[in-house]
């Protein structure tokens, strides 16, 4: 359940014959945009779509944002080397970056864990992560328990040792927060009990080893169990039975992304990748309801903690 | 009766682990643990999607809408208070007072009244009855729960017979374990007594994990106490006398439990129970004076169970589940009795005689949920129990009752500020007929933090093959001297409560019933940095038809102790109670009261001899004008906690009850263990006996250590 070295073999350089008519599909769409454009136009590489509702979007709000001034053209090998690259996705990224490491990029819709696995220089790169920042979340976390001290983290032993800052903003906060290592799905159960003993909630992090579909289950059931809120990590996971999570809708997500893409073409330099500022808080109220936890409304959350924010 | 079978039980685990493996095998591709990791809903948290886990079925109804009050006790509240018996659990629910009958015997009750055989509470352990069938009451001693594996207990103050049926009068206790899912490891835990109550051990250790679709655990527990310090010795005409003497009233006990839990598909799991429990316990012979015992009684005995449900979930709006449960007891208890002179003149001898019981249960049922709409939920559901007894001393042989149910729920939500329930519950009995025990509730949410609650119910008690149809005299066994052996050797003497008795003082009984009238408000706010929740609960209970008087053997129709038990008291109960707790940062305050005011009327009987009080008196032996507790929960940091708890009853028979718990823990996380050790400092602030004269402590302060490593 841990590995997920094998999602590339799996979605990105085999594809389907569905998958392949996906892109002919998205290649056309995107074709028949740049046949229309004027000479004038800047043009950005896009990678990634196998998502045709993620593409359709992301060309909407290019043109929402740029109407004629850019050109959105698929990425193909041929793509000038510094031509900059919009990826939407994590194998996209990883494509692009295994073809050409100079190649300028913006990268949507990769957590930023995957991202700095697979960019390890900052040079010519930007990103908008699309995984919710820990600090924010750490925070929601408080907001929902008032009288939450300690924080548990899951972590696969890889990624162990990343979460320093993780550790420093919940200490500012006032909480102590502890990294529990799952050493194997075997020990999931075994190490979640010691974390549970420790945190007043578990913080979900974007560590796909430890949160993903086949340990929901698991990590939801037991928590609850032991009277213990999970904290995000996703959307989809509030959905499942964690309590609450801030999350990013993905169009948010694209026009941060765009964000960069204009300082590019303005500045010719790439800002720092970061999280996105725009958020919005989903929590589960049956899920609150039956732990007998009166919450506050997702609105006035996120306006807690966008003043948080601007306090800092 | 059928005698317990060991051998099928010691091989079920076996037959559990190879159907898990069969099923591995058959099932692999289902298994979620083997799917493909589903990284896509990180990457893009718009695009993935994932199973909802915690559905209706497996989600705790909130209190806010609970048609009656509950009292929530989390399993690691309980054990952070440095509660070490189950029973002493109870005294944090307002309204329940704990006392001790006979020899050390706890006795836990929701708004009194009788406390020998208390009967009118039903226990639940993960579905199971705990009531004993025959001489009907509840072994808390014996109940093979170890502390460490209480997830939570639920207390439903009222009675709840339209979803647990007949005997849920006063209250219901369902102790839920932990699901072997979630106590993956090895975790050990040791008690100690090492002053004041320095018998006391308790010792708890478990093995669990998960093999392909098989979760499961197997755990041992022991627990000992040499009870009470101190009783007062008898003179010869029984009255207890300045001279304090040792109890001989202590215990040992071991349980090993199997569970299991096994996925049998995405919409299917079967949980598996299994126990041993094995018994050993002192008996006070000064309850045996009437035998002049020669010997320091005990009880030794086995209980086993066994327990298969299975859920079945299709879709989130509707599943059911199936249980099949299976247990067994069974006491041994010998006094060697010396008889003086049976008759004038006729020489003395000794003879053996016994308390032996065994008792036999087969339970299943079916329940089954549809959730129609967000504002309309049915549970429906039916079940069959079967209860053999056997004691040639009680029964002169063994009896058998039976019990089918059929019952319903229905939750509607007519308005978003506006739940209704209405229940019922139809069975009929073997012993007494048939009945039906409707309730019905309205909770009305005054706010989102709100809530008003109008509860009326009626249930009935039944009574058991004891009460009912006694069958109550000693048989002669290993007589002495020989000459005499062959008059009475096997042969039942003596007093006796029999049909044929000397003007048989066995009363055809009717149920006892309740009628439970309650107004509650809850309240739960949100505080800057912490949260408070409270619940009152007004109460008005018509309790009719009681079955009150003695039970004790005699030939003598004049004699005024002689059994008499009839349906002859009504009593009208009302007060109101009080639950509240605040989290505020580090501290977690908590805090209950009760105040009960009971009104008797006594109607009488042509075979009850005793003084109308007298019986009205028994009829409230458990109830308690004031009780209540106060906890303060204080962490310093995430590894040390200290828990101040004080307790009082006020008052139980003559006897005023205060009690001081402290517990300071300190816990380290390693990398791969956890370990935590604690100190226990327990004060009584008075000298009263608990409950009975008999029931003294030497000494006012008690010190336990204890210990836990979890790996």
């Amino acid at each position: 359940m841990m590995d997920n070295n094998n999602i590339q073999a799996r979605k990105g350089l085999l594809p389907t014959w569905r998958g392949l008519g996906r892109h002919l599909g998205v290649f056309l769409l995107l074709s028949l945009v740049s046949a229309g454009s004027g000479a004038e136009q800047d043009r950005l590489f896009f990678a990634g779509g196998d998502d045709p509702a993620l593409t359709e979007l992301i060309q909407s709000r290019v043109e929402a944002r740029f109407g004629n001034r850019l050109d959105l053209a698929p990425y193909n090998q041929q793509t000038a080397s510094d031509a900059l690259v919009l990826t939407a996705s994590a194998d996209a990224l990883a494509e692009v970056r295994a073809n050409n490491p100079d190649q300028p990029v913006v990268s949507l819709f990769s957590t930023s864990g995957e991202t700095k696995r697979i960019i390890d220089s900052a040079g010519r790169f930007s990103a908008i992560y699309s995984d919710p920042p820990l600090d924010r979340q750490l925070e929601l976390g408080q907001l929902i328990i008032p009288r939450a001290r300690t924080v548990a983290i899951l972590s696969s032993r890889e990624q162990a040792d990343s979460f320093d800052q993780v550790i420093d903003s919940a200490e500012r906060l006032g909480l102590e927060a502890r990294v529990f290592v799952v050493s194997s799905p075997d020990t999931l159960i075994r190490d979640l009990t010691r974390a549970l003993a420790y945190g007043d909630f578990v913080l979900g992090t974007p560590d796909s080893r430890i949160f993903n579909r086949n340990t929901v289950k698991p990590l939801l059931l037991t928590s609850y169990r032991r009277n213990r809120l999970v904290i995000g990590p996703t959307r989809p996971f509030v959905r499942a039975g964690s309590v609450a999570s801030t999350y990013t809708p993905a169009e948010d997500q694209v026009d941060e992304g765009l964000q960069l893409v204009e300082a590019w073409f303005e500045t010719g330099e790439l800002p720092d990748p970061r999280y996105p500022d725009e958020f919005q808080v989903i929590i589960n109220e049956q899920v609150a309801r039956s732990m007998n936890l009166p919450l506050p409304g997702e609105e006035s959350l996120r306006e807690s903690l966008i003043s948080r924010e601007d306090e800092q | 009766m059928a005698h317990h079978r060991p051998a099928p039980l010691v091989v079920l685990p076996l037959f559990f682990t190879l159907a898990a493996n069969v099923s591995l095998a058959r099932d692999e591709s289902q298994s979620s643990y083997h799917e493909l990791p589903g990284a896509p809903e990180m990457a893009a948290p718009e695009t993935g999607d994932l199973p909802q886990v915690l559905t209706a079925s497996r989600l705790r109804q909130s209190k806010a809408n609970t048609p009656g009050t509950v009292t929530i006790l989390e399993g690691e509240f309980i054990r952070d208070l440095g509660i070490l018996n189950l029973w002493d659990v109870f005294r944090l629910v307002p309204g329940m007072t704990v006392g001790y009958v006979g020899s050390n015997d706890p006795v836990v009750s929701y708004h009194g009244t009788v406390a020998v055989e208390q009967r009118r509470l039903q226990v639940l352990v993960d579905g199971r009855s705990y009531y004993n069938a025959s001489l009907a009451d509840m072994d808390w001693t014996n109940l093979p729960v170890p502390l460490d594996e209480v997830e939570r207990i639920e207390v439903t103050r009222g009675p709840n017979a339209a979803s647990y049926g007949a005997n849920s009068f006063l209250a219901v206790i369902n102790i839920i374990t932990r699901s072997p899912s979630d106590t993956h490891g090895v975790e050990l835990r040791g008690s100690e007594g090492l002053r004041g109550d320095d018998g006391f051990g308790h010792y708890y250790g478990s093995i669990g994990s998960r093999n392909g679709p098989l979760d499961w655990r197997l755990s041992l527990n022991q627990r000992r106490s040499d009870g009470f310090d101190f009783r007062y010795a008898r003179d010869d005409t029984g009255s207890r006398t300045d001279e304090k003497v040792d109890n001989y009233d202590g215990y040992d006990t071991l349980s090993l439990n199997y569970a299991g839990e096994l996925e049998l598909s995405a919409a299917d799991t079967l949980d598996m129970e299994m126990g041993y429990h094995d018994v050993h316990e002192e008996e006070d012979p000064a309850l045996y004076s009437n035998f002049n015992p020669q010997n320091k009684p005990t009880t030794s005995g086995e209980d086993w169970h066994a327990s298969l449900k299975w859920h079945h979930e299709p879709a989130t709006d509707r599943f059911f589940h199936f249980q099949l449960y299976y247990q067994t007891r069974e006491r041994r208890r010998t006094i060697r009795a010396r008889v003086d002179e049976l008759v004038p003149d006729a020489p003395a001898f000794e003879a053996d005689v016994n308390e032996d019981l065994e008792e036999e249960r087969v339970h299943a049922e079916f329940q089954q949920t549809h959730i129609l709409s967000p504002a309309l939920r049915i549970v429906y559901g039916a079940s069959y129990r079967e209860d053999r007894y056997e004691s040639d001393t009680f029964f002169n042989g063994e009896g058998e009752t039976n019990r089918s149910r059929v019952f319903s729920n229905i939750e509607y939500s007519l308005t978003p500020w506006l739940v209704a329930n209405v229940g019922g519950m139809w069975e009929e009995d073997s012993l007494g007929g048939d009945f039906f025990s409707p309730r019905g509730a309205a909770n009305i949410h005054l706010s989102q933090n709100q809530t008003l609650r109008f509860v009326v119910s009626k249930a009935h008690r039944l009574p058991d093959p004891f009460e009912s149809s006694p069958n109550w005299q000693y048989r002669a066994a290993n007589v002495s001297p020989d000459a005499l052996a062959e008059l009475i050797e096997g042969e039942r003497a003596g007093p006796s409560v029999t049909p044929s008795s000397p003007d048989n003082p066995i009363q055809p009984l009717e149920e006892e019933t309740i009628l439970s009238r309650e107004l509650s408000y809850l309240i739960q706010q949100r505080l800057r940095g912490g949260l408070f929740q409270a619940e009152v609960k007004l109460f008005r209970d018509s309790l009719t038809n009681l079955i009150a008087g003695q039970t004790n053997l005699g030939d003598d129709p004049d004699d005024e102790q002689r059994w008499d038990l009839d349906n002859s008291v009504d009593l009208t109960q009302k007060g109101f109670e009080l639950e509240g707790s605040l989290n505020l940062g580090d501290n977690f305050f908590r805090a209950t009261y009760a105040y009960l005011d009971t009104d008797g009327t006594y109607k009488g009987s042509p075979n009850q001899a005793r003084d109308p009080q007298f019986y009205l008196t028994l009829e409230q032996r458990m109830n308690a004008r004031h009780s209540g507790s106060a906890t303060w929960l204080r962490r310093f940091g995430g590894n040390t906690s200290a828990a101040f708890t004080y307790y009082f009853t006020d008052e139980i028979r003559t006897n005023h009850f205060e009690r001081l718990d402290t517990r300071l823990a300190r816990s380290w996380h390693f990398e791969q263990s956890l370990v935590e050790l604690a100190a226990i400092y327990r004060h009584y602030l008075t000298d009263d006996p608990l409950y009975r004269e008999d029931n003294n402590w030497a000494d006012r302060n008690h010190f336990f250590a204890e210990a836990r490593i979890r790996f």
